[in-house]
């Protein structure tokens, strides 16, 4: 009896132990979530895409295809634009939350003490308040009212759709949408390709390298002659664009530099290494059909879900299609029945940084000879788990003022007033042909960017949208390269007003700006738009790699009557040769026989290379310079020039504490002579014998066979991919590198982030990296995935009868 | 009225009485799993608590957890073809399935 009762006792206590125990563990917290049946996540399994929805704006009918595009059709604008607010936060309602949490500084509310840093840049930077300053500009056009009923119809889906899997991960619940947060997401991506402070940067340099070092070693100008434009283009009135220069504007030389620190945290706010595009336009005089064609895709951040969402709207005032930001309720970058059009990165100068004599407080500052008080307000930032902070935000009256730890700098940014570029994206949509377009692109107030445009009529544009500025010191123009004395006024921009509505009277007109009209063949790859522009446009080009290669393809095939077709650009878009290892190969394959030779001076420390060695070096000499995942030479080639970058600039940098990332690029590396004061006590070909034994001894050691091996998609993640691996994407070998037409910089998870070939009015090609879901229960979370890869686009038809419907969607009028 | 432990008795013993319980009792613990993650452990203790043994009563816990996970991966529909792919969280989900009734099967041992 006594045995039974214990007994009894025991296994009362166990139960009443163990569910206690779970129910008052952390681990409650995990089985409330995950648990069968009634764990919260499965909620987010079953979201099936409704049949109906009720909408305050009229009937909109919706045909969701085999990858997941929505086409949306209506009478009535607002009532497809209610339809894609809906549409786009059903697919993509957490990554719409997650960009505008972060531009508003408010990721700490979600996620924790991690992001606090974050926040207090966003927050410091306004720009929330641009965005407010850009929906009061913004309300007052056309694009107005349906940017308000694209709003009401990401609320709508809010309320009666269970929200996405990472709500539940987080545990947070969206706040309603507003027509300012779509704003932001314009501004979002701007900063994304404009927001950088490389004068910082080039300051700091200069001081620790010296201004003669860091000239050679970042010259504003890469020596290559392959830039956009080469001045004998058509412009607008007929002109010819050469010999417009006036005088070039005076460079950086000597101001002094701004904290290291300050600088160094600052940069960590910019836009990934290797952001930049591919666009391309030929003329239908060199196209087997007679038609214009265009190939786009753009490099940028590559995430799962993608950064682009691919949608169609059918209206009486528009047939458009194409890829947008969710968040943004315009295609941003597409086709319509007349036309298509494109954006890369262009470079451009567009921020400038100020330098200020303060009050010993610091609360005032010196500008037109006298003190004048900081523009404060005092903002929480709400920090989940953790103590809020308060942020002192101050202003000048440039732009925002960023002080950290005693140290402060100015910022004017064109995106810190008022900009039209949603209306802009809003006409293109609507766009029937050469001049609606170019009366669009006039509006295209930020970020600067190469448009590159053809249309059904057979016309052709290239233009740098964004506006420009045009800096003084004393009456003389000088470029912005530089920081600039804000108390003494240098530097200030006519006509810009912060946070508030700009006149742009002194910033560079429309006609001046970098453009051709009817280009025969052009393409832009983010090089230098031109050698001697009329006005400066910055000195933040990309190395000419892809560009020179894709105007020598392009060159070639209209010179040996290749016929031009879509499968020609596809083609094109899957190219992957480097033109960097054209340059580094030769040398370093003649370096290893050299040392093999027993040559002085090939070896370090007069070494022979290993057989191993000897044996990667005939690898590499064979090979044609294809960064293609089945290849050996490729992997060779890629693990070698990183070691052989550490290992010429590491010693100098190092001494001067500058970190790799203010490392030179690699057209500079390239090109350094034999003579320069970095190999002062070495070998140029000692130092690439050994960075190949070390990148062998780093491949043995991986166990990689190819480039794929290592060139992978397993950098492309989700913001939760640490936490719930299960959201990133499958790892699948990639073609490409950071220098070939084909874009992918495994370091940087950037690279090709959508891909189009458009004849306008004719047909269009489109792949997305991954799929156009955000969904991870949904067929098209990564439905695309294998085929961007291998850049097998599907067909980006505009007839919205031809679309074969696997779901349907009727948003459904008070009146039906 | 028959007494409790009468009735007990005899949904331990009567097969008869015995299946019904069980299925009743299946059903009520899937029920209230589905309501809550304790439900599972009141599903392994409902199975076993018309078990005739503390050893039967333990399978039973066993089997309620695999019905819960039966049931949840019907109801997940297509979605549960992603699930073996959800790792770690999947091993938690799995894990609870089992365990959690196997716990509550223990009461079996205490009444």
């Amino acid at each position: 009896m006594t045995r039974d009762t214990t007994r009894r006792a025991v296994l009362a206590a166990a139960l009443a132990g163990g569910a206690g125990g779970l129910a008052l563990s952390s681990a409650a917290d995990l089985l409330d979530t995950f648990a069968p049946l009634s764990g919260e996540a499965w909620a987010a399994a079953d979201r099936p895409r409704p049949e109906t929805v009720p909408s305050p704006h009229g009937d909109a009918a919706v045909r969701v295809d085999e990858y997941g595009v929505p086409h949306v059709s209506a009478d009535d604008e607002a009532a497809a634009y209610f339809a894609v607010g809906y549409l786009q936060a059903y697919d993509r309602l957490f990554s719409m939350d997650l960009q505008r949490r972060l531009m508003r500084g408010r990721l700490s509310e979600a996620v924790g003490e991690a992001t606090v840093e974050s926040d207090e840049f966003h927050v410091a930077m306004g720009f929330t308040e641009a965005a407010e300053a850009t929906w009061d500009l913004v309300r007052e056009t056309p694009a107005g009212p349906l940017v308000e009923a694209y709003a009401e119809g990401v609320n709508a889906a809010i309320d009666a759709e269970p929200l996405p899997l990472e709500f539940t991960l987080v545990g947070h619940e969206p706040r309603p949408w507003t027509p300012v947060d779509s704003m932001l997401m314009e501004k979002q991506i701007s900063w994304t390709l404009t927001g950088e402070f490389s004068e910082l940067r080039r300051a700091l340099v200069a001081d620790r390298l010296g201004a003669d070092r860091a000239a050679a070693l970042f010259p504003r100008r890469l020596d290559h002659d392959s830039p956009i434009l080469d001045g004998d283009e058509r412009r607008l009135g007929g002109r010819e664009a050469g010999s417009a220069a006036s005088e070039p504007p005076k460079s950086a030389a000597g101001a002094p530099p701004v904290d290291a620190d300050l600088t160094a945290w600052l940069s960590g706010f910019e836009s990934p290494t290797g952001v930049g595009s591919n666009s391309w336009v030929v003329a239908g005089d060199h196209t087997e059909s007679g038609s214009p064609i265009v190939a786009y895709d753009p490099h940028l951040s590559l995430m799962a879900p993608p950064l682009w969402y691919e949608q169609h709207v059918e209206t009486p005032e528009r047939s458009v299609r194409g890829a947008t930001f969710p968040g943004v309720p315009f295609v941003i970058a597409g086709a319509n029945d007349r036309g298509t059009w494109s954006f890369t990165n262009v470079g451009a100068d567009v921020l400038d940084c100020y330098r200020y004599e303060v009050d010993e407080a610091g609360e005032r500052y010196r500008y037109d000879g006298e003190w004048r008080a900081f523009d404060t307000e005092t903002k929480t930032i709400p920090v989940s788990g953790g103590e809020d902070r308060e942020l002192e935000r101050k202003r000048t009256v440039h732009g925002p003022l960023i002080e950290r730890e005693g140290r402060r700098v100015g910022v004017a940014w064109t995106g810190h007033t008022a900009t039209r570029t949603t209306v802009a994206i809003d006409e293109l949509g609507r766009s029937e042909g050469f001049d609606d377009a170019l009366e669009a692109t006039r509006k295209f107030d930020l970020p600067t960017q190469n448009l590159v445009y053809a249309d059904a009529d057979g016309r052709t544009m290239y233009y740098a949208t964004g506006k420009l500025p045009i800096r003084r010191i004393d009456g003389e123009v000088v470029a912005g390269d530089r920081i600039f004395d804000g108390s003494a006024g240098e530097g200030e921009w006519s006509g810009f007003e912060p946070f508030g509505r700009s006149s742009w009277d002194g910033f560079v007109p429309f006609e001046e700006k970098p453009h051709a009209i009817d280009p025969d063949v052009l393409s832009t790859a983010n090089q230098r738009v031109i050698d001697d522009p009329r006005h400066y446009v910055g000195v933040a080009y990309a190395t000419p790699y892809r560009g020179s290669r894709i105007a020598d393809r392009l060159e070639a095939a209209v010179d040996g009557d290749e016929p031009i077709t879509p499968a020609f650009n596809r083609e094109l878009q899957r190219d992957v040769r480097d033109g960097r290892a054209a340059q580094f190969v030769p040398d370093l394959v003649a370096a290893v026989a050299a040392a093999d030779a027993g040559e002085a001076g090939a070896g370090e420390a007069g070494e022979s290379p290993t057989a191993r060695a000897v044996d990667a070096a005939e690898t590499l000499d064979a090979w044609e310079y294809r960064m293609a995942a089945d290849s050996r030479a490729a992997l060779v080639f890629a693990r070698w020039l990183d070691r052989y970058r550490d290992r010429v600039f590491g010693q100098s940098f190092d001494a001067a504490d500058l970190d790799e990332t203010y490392y030179p690029n690699d057209w500079v590396l390239a090109r350094l002579p034999d003579d320069d004061p970095l190999f002062d006590d070495r070998s140029r070909a000692a130092i690439m014998v050994s960075a190949l034994e070390a990148a062998l001894d780093e491949i043995d050691e991986a166990g990689w066979e190819t480039y794929g091996d290592w060139n992978s998609t397993r950098a492309i993640t989700h913001p939760f991919g640490g936490e719930a691996p299960f959201l990133n994407y499958e790892e699948l070998p990639a073609d490409g590198s950071p220098a070939t037409v084909m874009n992918y910089r495994v370091d940087d998870a950037v690279g090709s982030s959508w891909r189009m070939v458009v004849r306008p009015g004719t047909d269009a090609t489109a792949v997305i990296p991954g799929g156009n879901s955000g969904d991870y229960f949904s067929d098209h979370y990564d439905d695309q995935l294998r085929a961007w890869l291998a850049n097998d686009q599907t067909a980006m038809t505009l007839d919205i009868d031809a679309v074969e419907a696997t779901e349907t969607v009727a948003f459904r009028g008070d009146s039906s | 009225m028959s007494d409790p432990g009468e009735l007990r008795d005899r949904v331990r013993t009567d097969p008869r009485t015995h299946v019904v319980a069980l299925a009743v009792a299946l059903a009520l613990g899937v029920a209230l799993a589905s309501v809550h993650w304790l439900g599972l452990i009141a599903a392994g203790a409902a199975v076993a608590l018309v078990a005739p043994t503390l050893r039967r009563g333990v399978a039973y816990g066993l089997a309620a957890g695999a019905l819960a996970l039966a049931t949840f991966a019907v109801g997940l529909g297509p979605a549960a073809a992603v699930l073996p792919e959800m790792r770690p969280v999947v091993y938690l989900t799995v894990g609870s399935a089992v365990g959690l009734p196997l716990l509550g099967s223990l009461a079996r041992g205490v009444v």
